[in-house]
């Protein structure tokens, strides 16, 4: 698979859990990537692995975003 | 016609272009015919404590039918009577007063013979002092040079010694063999120094004759090791001279040394913080005039640019110079192959499909004809398939506009270490894996 499809198909899955306000509560990198929980307003969660680079850059700038939203400043 | 002149800590010439410390500038004769070629200054061949030369001292580094890619050479300090460099000095100086006299020093570690020194160079009339603190070979297994140089309270201590008794103005020139070139260079702005000049020449081995087994140079059959110059050290040196300018405790001026070869070279040096640049091995492969298109190149440069003097070149791309982790990860190149100069020779096919990240395809139309194209969601950009194309415009690397704000990889380690601060605690929700 390509690396694009290996992003897509790991984009998706994010995409899916943040179109139904889940935000991402975690984050925990290790060798094989990133392990993030999200966490939805009712209380369910989940953990999702990302292991692509694009993934991870995606989830990235979710999370700065999210935290944007919430007042925080990457200044401080 | 653009202000060529500079002021490098109150050492003024006519243009940026200096000869540096080395063979070139060993004599009085050498020295004024470079003035009269062109050169803007000259920094005399070191002078210190008496050495005495080998027979085959220089080598070179060819590639791919360039002569002279690489330059190395064994050869020490001057091995002419201080009295005669100083008379020549005197002369020099006297014919060319507007040019640039630095003359360059190397002596042991010790205050009275840097005192020495300094008082008996500087009452010839000379523009400035320039401290050898880099030579690699010889002078260093004597404790000076390189030897002295790597070591940041040497650095300081020789150039405080030197600022004691000197009255002109003091650039310590710095060696290259060292991890760190801004921890000497802060140590030279500690000792007092009025500038620093980078790089001295880079610990080489040209080469082993596989006839002979000798090394190359060899002398007798036994080698040593040398100092490595020329074109292919000038990214070194750029980067080290970028490294000094932009770190705000090394406050000085710099004058940029290492594989400068033209006008261009010379204002990329200036781009990265030099305010002028020093030249050696050009100068022993094509001669003096060479000078003469670097004036030429440089005014037509400042010209086009619309800049009056080439002082406004000095440090303009240093605030473009950075921390790997200050770097846009959101930027986004890929390459683009444009079909009508493409000559498919298949090189960024090959290149890509073995080494890098095989998203270059190689395909037929259907009358037969063969082409390459760029998968573009799968190419990272990382330039290799253009570095390697023979073909001037038949690949270009194209930004994709990620839509995303810029986010570096230290802006994205404080969010993911903010992340969990920001949110509540799950309250023991089930966790469902993915």
């Amino acid at each position: 698979m390509s690396a694009y499809q290996e992003f897509m198909e790991e984009k998706e899955k994010l995409d899916a859990y943040i179109s139904r306000q889940f935000r991402i509560h975690s984050v925990v990198e290790n060798l094989s990537g990133t392990t993030i929980e999200l966490v939805h307003p009712g209380g369910e969660s989940a953990v999702l692995q990302l292991l692509s680079a694009d993934a991870r850059k995606y989830m990235s700038n979710l999370v700065v975003k999210q935290l944007a939203s919430s007042g925080w400043n990457d200044a401080g | 016609m653009a202000d060529l002149r500079i002021n490098l800590a109150g050492i003024s010439s006519p243009n940026p272009f200096w000869l540096a410390s080395a063979p070139p500038t060993n004599t009085g004769y050498q020295v004024q015919r470079a003035f009269e070629a062109g050169w803007g200054g000259a920094v005399w061949k070191t002078l210190g404590d008496p050495i005495i030369n080998t027979s085959s001292r220089f080598a070179a580094v060819h590639f791919n039918g360039q002569r002279v890619a690489g330059f190395n050479n064994i050869e020490l300090i001057t091995d002419r009577p201080l009295e005669v460099n100083l008379k020549e000095i005197y002369e020099t100086k006297k014919r060319f007063p507007n040019h640039a006299v630095v003359v360059s020093l190397m002596v042991e570690p010790n205050r009275e013979k840097w005192h020495e020194i300094v008082k008996k160079v500087e009452a010839v009339g000379v523009d400035g002092l320039e401290l050898n603190f880099g030579c690699p070979h010889g002078m260093a297994e004597r404790g000076m040079g390189s030897a002295s140089g790597q070591q940041p309270d040497l650095v300081e201590a020789q150039t405080m010694w030197a600022k004691e008794a000197a009255q002109t103005p003091v650039i310590v020139k710095l060696t290259p063999n060292i991890t760190d070139i801004t921890a000497t260079a802060k140590a030279a702005v500690r000792g007092g120094a009025d500038a620093i000049s980078l790089i001295n020449t880079i610990n080489s081995l040209a080469g082993v004759d596989l006839d002979t087994w000798n090394t190359i140079p060899h002398v007798g059959g036994k080698g040593a090791h040398g100092g490595y110059c020329g074109p292919a050290v000038k990214p070194i040196a750029l980067n080290m001279v970028a490294e000094c300018a932009r770190n705000a405790q090394v406050n000085v001026p710099i004058s940029g040394i290492g594989g400068v070869s033209n006008w261009r070279d010379a204002v990329e040096f200036m781009l990265m913080g030099a305010t002028g640049v020093q030249v050696c091995t050009a100068a022993m492969h094509h001669g003096f005039s060479i000078v003469e298109d670097m004036i030429d190149g440089l005014n037509n440069y400042l010209d086009e640019k619309g800049l009056q003097s080439v002082t406004e070149l000095i440090g303009r791309s240093v605030p473009r110079y950075s921390d790997w982790g200050d770097l846009d990860l959101n930027y986004h190149v890929v390459a683009r192959i444009h079909e009508e100069n493409c000559i498919v020779c298949n090189k960024c096919h090959i290149a890509c499909e073995d080494t890098s990240h095989q998203c270059i395809e190689r395909l037929t139309t259907d009358d037969g004809r063969a082409y390459l194209k760029v998968r573009e969601e799968d190419c990272v950009g990382c330039n290799l398939c253009s570095i390697v194309c023979p073909v001037e415009d038949a690949i270009s690397m194209v930004e994709i506009p990620s839509g995303e704000l810029p986010m570096s990889w230290n802006q994205r380690q404080k969010a993911i270490a903010s992340v969990g601060d920001s949110n509540e605690a799950p309250g023991g929700a089930n966790k469902e894996a993915v």
